[in-house]
C-alpha cells in the first residue's frame, strides 16, 4: 500500500483546501436559511414562473419553504459542482501525471506490477473522495440540524449517498481517462464533468434526451429526483457507473501496456 | 560467470523512427559494462526497454535469465535504476522518497541509507524543491543502491556532481561492484567507461559497432603519433585525422610499424611520440567513419597483433 499512501502524502494539502472550502461553503449556505426562510414562499412562485429554465433543474418538484429542498438545492449546486470538479481533478491527473511531471522513471521502475500500481492510486482517489464527502456529510449535517426542528435523517443520507456516488463516478471515469493520457487532463476532466451536468439540465427539458439520463451521474443525484422519492433511481446509478468502471478497467489495462514517455 | 543480461536482436521502433535495431549484447555476472553513444543513439531507449518501461517492437530480452515484461517485477526488485534525470516529487523531503523507494522492496537497510547519506553529504529533511541538480542526483544514486541491486542501470550517472561526489559515487560504485553486483553504465563521458569499466558497447544510430573489452578497445591497433620540428605527415596508407599543430604535426596511425618508421627517416625532427590513443579518439573515428569502415580499419593492419579489435571489427561489420 505504499503507492497509496504516498498518493495520500502528495495530495493531502489540495484534499485539505477543497474540504474546508467546500464544507464551509456548504455549512454557510445552509446555516443563513433561516434568515430567508419568509421570503422562499415568494421564490416559489417566481419559480414556477420561470417555465424551462426551472424545469432543467427540477426546481418544479422541489419546494424552497421545506429546509431539505433548500438545503438540496443549495448543496446541490455547490457541493455537486464544486465536489465533481474536485473529484474529475483527481481522477483526470492520478495516472498521467507521472509523465507529465517526468517521475515515471523513478515510479514506475520500483518493483511492482503496473496494475497494481494503477489500482493504489485509484484506491486513493476513491478514498479521497469518499473523506471529501465525510467531511462535507459531517458539516451539512450539523447545519441541517441547526435548521430543522425535525431533520429527516434517511433522506438527508440519501441524498448524500447519492452525491458521494456521483462523484466517485465522476473520479473513477477521470481516472480510467488518464490511463490513455501522457498530460494532466485537468481541462479535459473538467470539460467533461461540465458535459456530463449539461447532459442532465438536456435531460430534463426534453422527452427526447432522457437516454443521457443512463450516462450522466447527475440524473441520479440530483436533489429534484432524490428528494422526493428518498431513493437513488437505481438503473441510472447502475448504467453510469458501469460505463465509468468499464473506462476505468480499460484505463488500467492501457496504462498497464503503454510505453511510458521520459 | 552467469549471463546477467542478454539480448538477441533486441529492436524498438517509435513509428517510424528508430529506438534501437537488432541489438545483440550480453552482460556477464561481474561486468562493469560501458554502454557509450551521443545523445539520441539509443542508449536510455535500451535501458528503459530493460527496465519495462516501454515495450520491444521485437528480438528478445532477459535479465537474470528472466524474460523482460512477464517477470517484471521479480527484475526490478534485483535491480537498482539511477535514470538520466533525477527528477522526484517537489512537494515532498528527502526522507520521504527515500522511504517510498525502500519502502517496497524485500530488502531494506535503514542504517546503510543513512550511511550513503552522510558520505554523499545528503540531507534527508531538505524538500526537493530546494534541491539543486547535483543533489537530486545524489538522491538518485542513494535510491538505486540502498537496497544492494544485483545489477545497476546508471544512465548519464556522472553529469551534474562535482568532482568531489564524483570520487564518492565511483567508490560506492566500486564497493557494490566487490560486492557482486553487475554494473551498466550508459554514458558519452569516454574517460570515466575507460577507467571504471571492464567492457564496453559503442551504439550509433541505434545499432551496436563495437562490443569488446575496454582494455582491447583502448589496445586497438591505432596509435596516436605526434612530430615536433614537421609541418605535414608522411605520405603513409594508414594515417587518419592529421591536425598541424605548431611546429608540428599529430595524426592517426593503423598499420605496420615498421612502414612507420621507415617514413620518418630523413625528416628534421626534433621528437617524437607514439602513444595509444585514448577512447575517446576511437569513439570519435568510429563515429565520424561509419561503423563498418572504422571496425574495419581498427581491425586490420594491427601494429600489435590484430586480436584485440576483432570483436569491434565484427561487430561493425555485421550491423552496418
Amino acid at each position: 500500500m505504499k503507492i497509496f499512501l504516498h498518493e495520500w502524502k502528495r495530495g493531502w494539502k489540495s484534499f485539505l483546501i477543497w474540504t474546508i472550502a467546500m464544507s464551509l461553503s456548504v455549512f454557510g449556505l445552509v446555516i443563513i436559511y433561516p434568515q430567508f426562510q419568509d421570503m422562499m414562499a415568494g421564490l416559489d412562485d417566481l419559480i414556477a414562473g420561470m417555465g424551462a429554465f426551472g424545469a432543467a433543474f427540477g426546481l418544479q418538484y422541489l419546494s424552497l419553504s421545506d429546509p431539505i429542498a433548500y438545503y438540496g438545492l443549495e448543496v446541490g449546486n455547490v457541493l455537486g459542482i464544486g465536489g465533481s470538479i474536485f473529484a474529475a481533478l483527481l481522477g483526470s491527473s492520478m495516472l498521467a501525471k507521472e509523465e507529465a511531471n517526468h517521475t515515471s522513471d523513478f515510479l514506475l521502475t520500483l518493483p511492482l506490477t503496473r496494475t497494481s500500481l494503477a489500482l493504489q492510486k485509484l484506491l486513493a482517489v476513491i478514498t479521497q473522495i469518499i473523506a471529501f464527502n465525510l467531511a462535507n456529510f459531517a458539516l451539512g449535517a450539523a447545519a441541517f440540524a441547526a435548521i430543522t426542528d425535525s431533520p429527516d435523517w434517511r433522506t438527508f443520507t440519501i441524498y448524500h449517498l447519492g452525491l458521494l456516488l456521483m462523484m466517485l463516478q465522476i473520479g473513477i471515469l477521470c481516472y480510467g481517462i488518464s490511463g490513455f493520457l501522457r498530460d494532466r487532463g485537468l481541462g479535459l476532466g473538467i470539460g467533461l464533468t461540465l458535459i456530463l451536468y449539461g447532459l442532465n439540465l438536456v435531460s430534463n427539458l426534453s422527452e427526447n434526451a432522457q437516454f443521457f439520463r443512463y450516462i450522466t451521474p447527475f440524473a441520479f443525484a440530483e436533489a429534484s429526483t432524490v428528494l422526493p422519492d428518498k431513493a437513488l433511481n437505481p438503473t441510472y446509478l447502475l448504467s453510469s457507473m458501469g460505463i465509468a468502471l468499464v473506462v476505468a478497467l480499460a484505463g488500467t489495462w492501457y496504462y498497464s501496456k503503454k510505453d511510458l514517455a521520459v | 560467470m552467469a549471463v546477467i543480461l542478454e539480448t538477441r536482436k533486441l529492436t524498438k521502433s517509435y513509428g517510424k523512427n528508430r529506438g534501437i535495431v537488432d541489438v545483440d549484447l550480453t552482460v556477464n555476472g561481474g561486468d562493469v559494462f560501458g554502454f557509450i553513444g551521443p545523445n539520441g543513439a539509443g542508449k536510455s531507449t535500451m535501458i528503459r526497454l530493460l527496465l519495462g518501461l516501454i515495450s520491444k517492437t521485437s528480438g528478445e530480452a532477459s535479465l537474470f535469465g528472466l524474460p523482460v515484461g512477464p517477470s517484471q517485477t521479480e527484475i526490478l526488485e534485483r535491480c537498482g535504476y539511477m535514470p538520466g534525470e533525477a527528477i522526484f516529487y517537489n512537494n515532498m523531503r528527502v526522507r520521504d522518497i527515500l522511504d517510498l523507494a525502500s519502502g517496497v522492496r524485500k530488502h531494506r537497510d535503514p542504517a546503510y541509507v543513512r550511511e550513503l547519506c552522510e558520505r554523499l553529504q545528503v540531507d534527508p529533511g531538505r524538500r526537493i524543491s530546494e534541491l539543486s541538480l547535483g543533489n537530486r542526483k545524489k538522491v538518485s544514486i542513494i535510491c538505486a543502491v540502498q537496497h544492494k541491486p544485483e545489477l545497476l542501470f546508471l544512465d548519464e550517472p556522472t553529469s551534474g556532481l562535482d568532482p568531489l561526489m564524483q570520487q564518492v559515487f565511483w567508490q560506492i560504485l566500486d564497493e557494490q561492484h566487490q560486492a557482486g553486483a553487475t554494473i551498466f553504465l550508459s554514458s558519452h563521458i569516454l574517460s570515466e567507461v575507460q577507467h571504471h569499466c571492464t567492457r564496453a558497447a559503442i551504439i550509433r544510430e541505434g545499432r551496436i559497432i563495437v562490443d569488446d573489452q575496454v582494455e582491447n578497445l583502448s589496445r586497438s591497433s591505432a596509435r596516436r603519433v605526434t612530430l615536433r620540428g614537421v609541418s605535414a605527415a608522411p605520405a603513409l596508407a594508414g594515417i587518419l585525422e592529421v591536425h598541424e599543430q605548431t611546429n608540428g604535426v599529430t595524426f592517426l596511425y593503423q598499420g605496420n610499424a615498421r612502414q612507420l618508421l621507415d617514413s620518418l627517416q630523413g625528416l628534421p625532427l626534433e621528437d617524437v611520440t607514439i602513444t595509444e590513443p585514448e577512447l575517446e579518439e576511437l569513439f570519435l573515428h568510429f563515429y565520424m567513419n561509419g561503423g563498418a569502415g572504422a571496425g574495419g580499419s581498427a581491425g586490420s593492419g594491427s601494429v600489435d597483433g590484430a586480436g584485440s579489435a576483432k570483436g569491434a571489427s565484427q561487430k561493425g561489420g555485421s550491423n552496418t
